[in-house]
């Protein structure tokens, strides 16, 4: 770069895509783990003995799934620090997408243990398991294989949902897009190059997803 | 802890947040219909064997849904300003969510498809109805009956992506809250409240739903 105000796109707008990229998978990645573990605790706790515990689960699932992913994310970067604890946007942001994805993650481990059949899991009872050995043996191996496709699709989700990240700031792959489309005044290329980053991160996992699916339909 | 909450500012602000409101809600009524009346052909295409048709509607449907909603709203309202057609936030919004919806939208009914028997079509075409006649007599009416939950829920999530449209400078609840909270420096109130509000909306699209789901409430 000779020229500090040349408004061309120069190798390094690249590399600052390609970082903004890896921000993006770094954060897919912790909220992606986050989210499943929160999700299976939540799903547990939606199949409780208590329905005060149903209820309670069913409440905040209802809830985080009817605010927007940008108002979760604002509420709470800012939460944070009207407490006196603030937080980096990338904490906040994991938190509201492991809070945003656990919420539907929930439901797909709920179906997914919906749909060993009963009968199956008494017959494992009645053979002596014990309950944790009957989720381990028996729910665990059938309700994954239900659970995967819909499972994947979250994990799509996530992966454009860190898009919404940046409003506090977090320079993904698209506010580092949009930062480099401020000084070169041209998005049309920018922006393409964008959608084809998220192109190649999602749409491998989408067809292994694709595969999974059709395979499972083979053997049922 | 020196924070005081102030929500006399957001009452103030009620007026703007009710607007602001009502553009959210319309915004996702009209690109929830302009989606579904795409959606439907795009999934006969994508679903039948004819590539020239198949191929286009394909290339719709993962370009939907494996983009960022808030990347193809920036493409409508940049990309598209960058070759000439501008406009406004709203019909930027607008455009990017019919869009998102229809990739959706057919990717559901193309699983209602599956679930429809062959042989229905074939009879009704032997019984003299037209390839589109047997798709909008016949075929759809148990496609949408199937699929309704799933449209259901699609219809929420696509009002909770209009307030992408805040980040393009569109006014509806998100952007009013954007733009108070820059004046008043109250953040966390003003989206806090626009979080009630957001549930109140999602609440009524769902009991409005309810209603239209064929057949009555209780179906």
């Amino acid at each position: 770069m000779n020229d500090m105000f040349s408004t061309g796109i120069t190798p390094r707008d690249y590399w600052m895509m390609a970082y903004g990229a890896w921000k993006t998978i770094q954060m897919t990645l912790a909220a992606g783990l986050l989210a499943t573990l929160l999700g299976i605790v939540l799903g547990l706790l939606k199949m409780s003995r208590f329905a005060v515990v149903r209820l309670a689960v069913d409440t905040l699932v209802d809830v985080l799934r009817c605010i927007p992913l940008l108002v979760q994310v604002t509420l709470i970067f800012s939460g944070f620090a009207v407490l006196g604890a603030p937080i980096s946007a990338f904490t906040a942001g994991t938190i509201a997408l492991t809070l945003f994805a656990g919420s539907y993650t929930a439901e797909v481990v709920r179906d997914a243990i919906l749909a060993v059949p009963a009968p199956l899991r008494r017959a494992a009872r009645s053979l002596g398991m014990t309950a944790r050995q009957e989720y381990a043996y028996v729910v665990l191996p059938l309700g994954v294989r239900q659970a995967f496709p819909s499972w994947l699709g979250l994990m799509l989700g996530i992966v454009k949902d860190t898009s919404v990240v940046a409003v506090i700031g977090y320079a993904e792959l698209l506010k580092a897009t949009q930062t480099i489309i401020t000084r070169t005044q041209d998005p049309l290329p920018l922006l393409t190059l964008a959608a084809c980053f998220y192109f190649v991160i999602c749409f491998p996992l989408s067809m292994v997803g694709g595969y999974f699916e059709r395979s499972l339909k083979k053997r049922s | 802890m020196g924070y005081t909450f102030q929500f006399g500012v957001v009452l103030d602000a009620l007026p703007d947040l009710l607007s602001g409101a009502a553009v959210s809600l319309s915004l996702a009524v009209a690109s929830m219909v302009v989606g579904m009346l795409l959606a439907a052909p795009l999934a006969v295409a994508a679903a039948g064997r004819n590539l020239a048709a198949k191929t286009p509607a394909r290339a719709w449907i993962e370009l939907a849904r494996n983009t960022p909603c808030l990347a193809q709203i920036y493409a409508m309202y940049y990309g598209l300003g960058a070759v000439g057609i501008f406009m406004p936030a709203w019909a930027a919004v607008f455009l990017a969510i019919s869009f998102n919806n229809a990739g959706y939208l057919a990717e559901i009914f193309r699983g209602g498809l599956n679930g429809i028997n062959a042989n229905q079509f074939k009879a009704s075409r032997s019984l003299g109805l037209t390839p589109a006649m047997a798709y909008r007599y016949v075929v759809f009416p148990q496609v949408f009956r199937n699929t309704y939950n799933s449209v259901s829920n699609q219809f929420i999530w696509s009002m909770l992506n209009t307030s992408l449209g805040a980040l393009i400078g569109l006014y509806d609840l998100s952007g009013v809250a954007m733009d108070y909270q820059m004046r008043t420096f109250k953040t966390f109130e003003f989206f806090l409240a626009i979080a009630v509000a957001y549930i109140v909306l999602a609440k009524l699209i769902m009991f409005g739903m309810r209603f239209l789901k064929p057949g009555g409430a209780n179906a």
